[in-house]
């Protein structure tokens, strides 16, 4: 029987998942996290696509890191939390998902400074905001989500400083359908919310007591949530040089509709369902003119290119500061120069940042995709 | 118009260009790419006196002494930290005396470790290894930045060459670059500038891990390292580790001979790793951040080309140092230097003359 491997376990890797063992498909569902959801879903275990989940056989692989792969073998190298192992695939589904762009002003490095979707993990999974005071910060309809999350956990949220405009946001607004139109307003009730508003700086002794926003003075607050936007992540498609189907935000981010169907196109396709495939195509259209819309209403203002300083660090892994970067004309330059992107996280953090700032492509990918114990890139035994 | 036009900014380029700067001549640099970025960015900037053959010998001992005596930067992360060249048996510990008597017959320190001598000098190596040749006068660099080091005194220009006169470079784009003398520095892309130099891509591959300071101290290679690297034209492996100044581990090293792509071959890289971790055996429990390859230029017989091209004036070629670009820069470009100033050289050049007789390599 062919066998499907799926890697992420958010909503469009559960969907692609789904369908392909509804239609008879082996299928290997592969994920960082010890239980399925992603980033969007973390924590929760009802829904639909959960209860589809659990009446399917799909053999998990939760708490699981994909390393690197092979195209060529078509192989996957998986690190559990004691070996590790090889997944090969007659189908790949990639739903590896989005992180957070995290854009450098003073102070974004103080305790306390997280970012949206990170404030929204931690919570999540357990930390305390009762009456802590909270900024929340950056673009996108994500702010919204996190704010209304943390307002529910007794959480103090101060506002929420959308850098749009309000114009941008309007015209966005009009292209809604009513239902998600609504949901906006449900989220944004009773929540201050600023638009063309940013956070110009952090400071505080130890964490973060205080922001400066643009145009509003200074803010006192416990926690800044700042996330501007979402970056997909397409490392393993890039080692894995074209092999597997993308779907979900590491395909365009787009929001959990598009991801949801996304994933369940590539699933019945996997099947060998193309009629199944076939009738999503026009929801799919929709999602993905929804995604142009979001990217257009919620684009980064220039003047977000100038709020860090010279020392300000860009790079956190290696400590390198705007000011260090001035020298050099390419990302390459950087790395290579000034050791930029060259620490664990890979420039995953700095490489968008510096892309946005200094207009600077990102060089190749190479693996490992994360860092990996040596052990698992051994491969098979030679001698 | 400058005195010197040199194509290719590796660190053999950007050596020569520090060295003819040294005699006074304004120097310009022609590269397509960024400086340091090629091969060189590519190697593990292991500086290292070997003895291959004399003539290999005399260029990187001369080299390695001419690197202890440069006053470098701190960015280029000079680490005087020795070779230890591990004997792994009683075969390779003969090789251990041999290699030592060779050395000091030529008044090169070096010091013979036993068994235990050698657990305690590298806590992390495997129980029972013969022992060690320690090499004191060996040490690493980070070759990028010294790279640009070298290049302070130099024109930098982008751009591809696509000819050598006596008098000048021509340019892709039409431009010219006029010089006095011109000098092919172009590593594996040198025979696209000079005829008739046989030189190969031979392509390596490197893993780099997170920092775990004092996990190994020396630079560490095995001693079968040149029957594994060079006797064979066969795909090889062979372990060779080093500390790097930011307590990270630089781990390699593998050839294939005739590879262009500069894609890592996880067969390659999994040979390499395991090889590595034959010698270091929690070698596998540390975590690895970035691989990458590079393509080295190889000859038939191991040696670089430097020197004069036959039927020129002032048409010089310094390429062709396989794995040994980063050790023999400094020497290399001293002999350009001589030559193109008609003074003595400060070692005979005969053996890296490009018209020398090609032998054989066993």
């Amino acid at each position: 029987m062919r066998r499907v491997v799926v890697v992420g376990a958010g909503p469009a890797g559960m969907a692609a998942a789904v369908c392909a063992a509804e239609g008879g498909r082996q299928v290997t569902l592969i994920d960082d996290n010890p239980e399925p959801g992603g980033q969007i879903w973390r924590g929760e275990t009802e829904g639909a696509w959960f209860e589809r989940l659990q009446r399917v056989r799909v053999a998990r692989l939760p708490s699981a890191r994909v390393v690197t792969g092979d195209p060529d073998a078509r192989a996957l190298t998986v690190e559990l939390p004691d070996r590790t192992v090889t997944v090969t695939w007659d189908d790949l589904i990639l739903a590896t998902g989005a992180r957070e762009r995290f854009l450098p002003f003073p102070g974004w490095t103080l305790p306390g400074v997280l970012g949206a979707g990170g404030i929204q993990a931690l919570v999540k999974s357990g930390l305390d905001v009762r009456g802590k005071r909270v900024l929340v910060a950056g673009t996108g309809p994500l702010l919204l989500a996190v704010a209304a999350l943390l307002r529910s956990r007794g959480a103090n949220v101060l506002g929420v400083a959308e850098q749009a405009s309000g114009a941008s946001l309007r015209k966005f607004a009009f292209s809604l359908p009513w239902r998600k139109l609504w949901q906006g307003f449900e989220l944004r009730r009773g929540i201050r919310y600023w638009t063309s508003c940013w956070v110009e700086s952090a400071e505080g002794r130890d964490r973060v007591e205080r922001v400066r926003l643009h145009g509003r003075g200074v803010v006192e607050c416990d926690y800044v949530a700042v996330g501007y936007g979402l970056v997909p992540n397409t490392e393993l498609a890039q080692i894995l040089r074209g092999a597997g189907t993308l779907v979900g935000e590491c395909n365009g981010v787009g929001g959990v509709e598009k991801s949801l169907i996304e994933g369940q196109i590539a699933g019945h396709a996997a099947a060998g369902n193309a009629a199944g495939a076939a009738r999503l195509q026009p929801e799919l259209d929709r999602a993905r003119k929804f995604a142009a819309s979001l990217d257009k209403a919620f684009a980064l203002r220039p003047e977000l290119r100038h709020l860090a300083q010279a020392e300000t660090l860009v790079c956190r892994c290696e400590s390198v500061t705007h000011g260090d970067l001035k020298e050099f004309g390419s990302w390459r330059e950087a790395k290579l120069y000034g050791r930029c992107g060259m620490g664990p996280c890979q420039g995953r953090v700095c490489g968008p940042a510096a892309e946005f700032l200094y207009g600077w492509q990102p060089s190749s990918v190479r693996p490992p995709v994360l860092p990996a114990r040596v052990g698992s890139l051994l491969g098979e035994q030679h001698e | 118009m400058t005195d010197a036009v040199i194509v290719g900014a590796g660190i053999v380029g950007a050596a020569c260009a520090d060295a003819l700067a040294d005699e006074g001549l304004s120097v310009t640099v022609v590269d397509s790419g960024i400086p340091g970025g090629g091969t060189t960015a590519g190697g593990m900037g292991h500086l290292t006196v070997m003895d291959d053959s004399e003539a290999q010998f005399a260029l990187t001992r001369y080299s390695v002494d001419l690197w202890r005596s440069m006053d470098l930067p701190p960015r280029a992360e000079f680490l005087p930290c020795g070779t230890l060249w591990v004997a792994a048996d009683d075969e390779e510990m003969a090789e251990v005396r041999r290699k030592q008597a060779f050395l000091s017959s030529r008044v090169v320190a070096s010091e013979v470790l036993d068994s235990r001598a050698l657990a305690e000098a590298e806590p992390n190596l495997r129980r029972g290894l013969a022992g060690a040749l320690f090499v004191p006068c060996d040490a690493i660099l980070y070759q990028p930045l010294t790279t640009r080091h070298l290049l302070r005194r130099a024109k930098f220009v982008s751009g591809e060459a696509i000819r050598l006169r006596d008098d000048g470079v021509d340019l892709r784009d039409g431009s010219r670059l006029s010089a006095a003398v011109t000098v092919n520095a172009a590593g594996v892309g040198a025979p696209k500038l000079t005829a008739g130099l046989d030189i190969q891509p031979r392509k390596g591959h490197l893993l780099i891990t997170d920092r775990y300071p004092g996990f190994v101290r020396h630079a560490l290679v095995e001693l079968g390292y040149l029957k594994n690297a060079h006797a064979s034209r066969a795909d090889s492996v062979a372990f060779n580790v080093q500390p790097r100044v930011t307590g990270q581990v630089l781990i390699g090293s593998s050839r294939q001979l005739g590879a262009t792509s500069p894609d890592i071959e996880p067969r390659m890289l999994g040979w390499m790793l395991q090889r590595a971790a034959s010698y270091l055996p929690d070698a596998p429990r540390l975590n690895g951040i970035r691989t990458w390859t590079g393509l080295r230029p190889c000859t038939p017989d191991n040696l670089p080309y430097i020197g004069l091209v036959p039927g020129t004036r002032s048409t010089y070629v310094a390429a062709g140092h396989e794995g040994l670009g980063i050790t023999s820069a400094t020497g290399t470009a001293k002999l350009i230097a001589s030559l193109a100033t008609g003074r003595k050289p400060p070692i005979p050049v005969e053996p890296y003359a490009l018209s020398r007789e090609m032998v054989e390599h066993v």
